[in-house]
């Protein structure tokens, strides 16, 4: 696996961390729009989204918790990384029991009704204000403390 | 498909307003950050120059190179052993056989002589998130060079600690030793340095900067962080250096 690395990342991680920020911002989007464009494939479509960014958010959890134990973290910053470790877990147990609701009231077609829709849509906000936070502390450690950063040569 | 139109409308109306909004708020907030740091740069100067003011006063007292600032303590031997802010908190001194020498490049070096006894030395005040970095040497020593830190007495105390065979980060809690991490280790026969990290729920323990111990414990009140030593043989000691971990 890390052969297929290129030589300047410092393991596999920083490659899917975009992937949950992305996919859940992208079914958080298509949940709001299906409000107003109520078609039954979009359904299936945002249920497979937020099923996706919790897959993804596993894969990432993980990815995280190996290169913790391997890139060189300055003493300053291990309270920023513990953070970060935190709360990319309970990132990861909401989008997994987040989705696991959302398809099964997908599969109940309980989804279509107006009042769990907006409930939904509430907890997609609330997922994506977890995965922010998360975010937002992995890009302290990269950007202020150069967590896995090499220098320039 | 008129109806189709005008939720397009609205959705690219909404869209147009959430990047701008998005966009707004992302650059209003990097520049009041940009302004909080640059009032934290400020009065990070302030505390420094205030700390250099009260380490030029300590300097008229023989009590070795101490260095603090609101969030690092640095300890290294004075002429005299004991004398600076990492003090005996338990051992019986005149049995230690305490001494100061020089290194060949200058720097000083606390030579202790343990003899089955635990020794404890504490820096003062209480740290909860804190980091700690001893640099210490062994000769023909049997026994254990440990990093503590959350200590409030003998029996309560974090620590991460190495012995001829193994380096184990724990927790002592009423007396009663808990492991989070034990890895197999020879007690190396150079300077090395023992590094501990307790960040929230997060402990690890490096020896020369390379990582050996990752263990998760409760967070517990805040304490002390010293070095504890037991065992039979010599040990030298030539700095400690505390930090105050912060985001």
């Amino acid at each position: 696996m890390e052969s297929l690395l290129p030589e300047w990342a410092p393991n596999v991680h920083p490659m899917l961390v975009h992937f949950p920020i992305a996919v859940f911002i992208t079914a958080l989007f298509f949940d709001f729009v299906k409000f107003f464009w109520k078609k039954n494939w979009l359904h299936m479509v945002v249920t497979a989204l937020f099923v996706f960014a919790a897959l993804s958010a596993l894969i990432t959890y993980l990815s995280g918790k190996q290169a913790i134990d391997i890139v060189s973290v300055p003493m300053r910053a291990e309270l920023t990384a513990s953070n970060h470790a935190d709360w990319g877990l309970y990132t990861l147990l909401y989008f997994s029991l987040f989705a696991a609701i959302r398809a099964f009231l997908f599969w109940k077609e309980l989804d279509r009704k107006r009042a769990v829709a907006i409930l939904l849509f509430c907890g997609s906000l609330a997922g994506a204000a977890l995965i922010s936070k998360t975010a937002d502390l992995g890009a302290k450690l990269v950007y202020k403390y150069g967590v896995g950063v090499q220098k320039a040569k | 498909m008129k109806n189709l139109k005008t939720n397009l409308s609205i959705i690219t109306i909404l869209v147009v307003f959430l990047f701008l909004a998005g966009t707004m708020s992302s650059c209003g907030t990097k520049s009041q950050k940009e302004g909080e740091e640059q009032t934290e740069e400020s009065d990070h100067h302030e505390q420094d120059s205030s700390n250099t003011e009260d380490h030029t006063e300590a300097g008229h007292h023989d009590e070795g190179t101490d260095e603090s600032t609101s969030e690092t303590m640095m300890w290294m031997p004075g002429d005299q052993p004991f004398t600076g802010m990492l003090k005996l908190e338990q051992g019986n001194e005149p049995s230690l056989t305490p001494s100061v020498t020089s290194e060949s490049d200058g720097s000083k070096v606390l030579n202790l002589t343990l003899t089955g006894e635990k020794v404890i030395l504490l820096f003062d005040g209480a740290l909860e998130n804190v980091g700690a970095n001893l640099q210490f040497k062994t000769n023909s020593f049997q026994g254990e060079v440990a990093v503590v830190h959350h200590y409030t007495d003998v029996s309560n105390y974090d620590y991460v600690s190495l012995t001829s065979s193994a380096m184990k980060l724990g927790r002592v809690e009423n007396g009663k030793d808990n492991v989070m991490d034990n890895k197999e280790m020879k007690m190396p026969t150079d300077w090395a340095t023992l590094t501990v990290s307790s960040a929230g729920e997060h402990y690890k323990g490096l020896l020369n900067e390379k990582l050996i111990n990752h263990g998760h414990a409760e967070t517990r009140a805040a304490g002390q962080v010293g070095v504890l030593l037991s065992g039979k043989g010599k040990v030298m000691l030539k700095m400690m250096e505390v930090m105050k971990l912060t985001e």
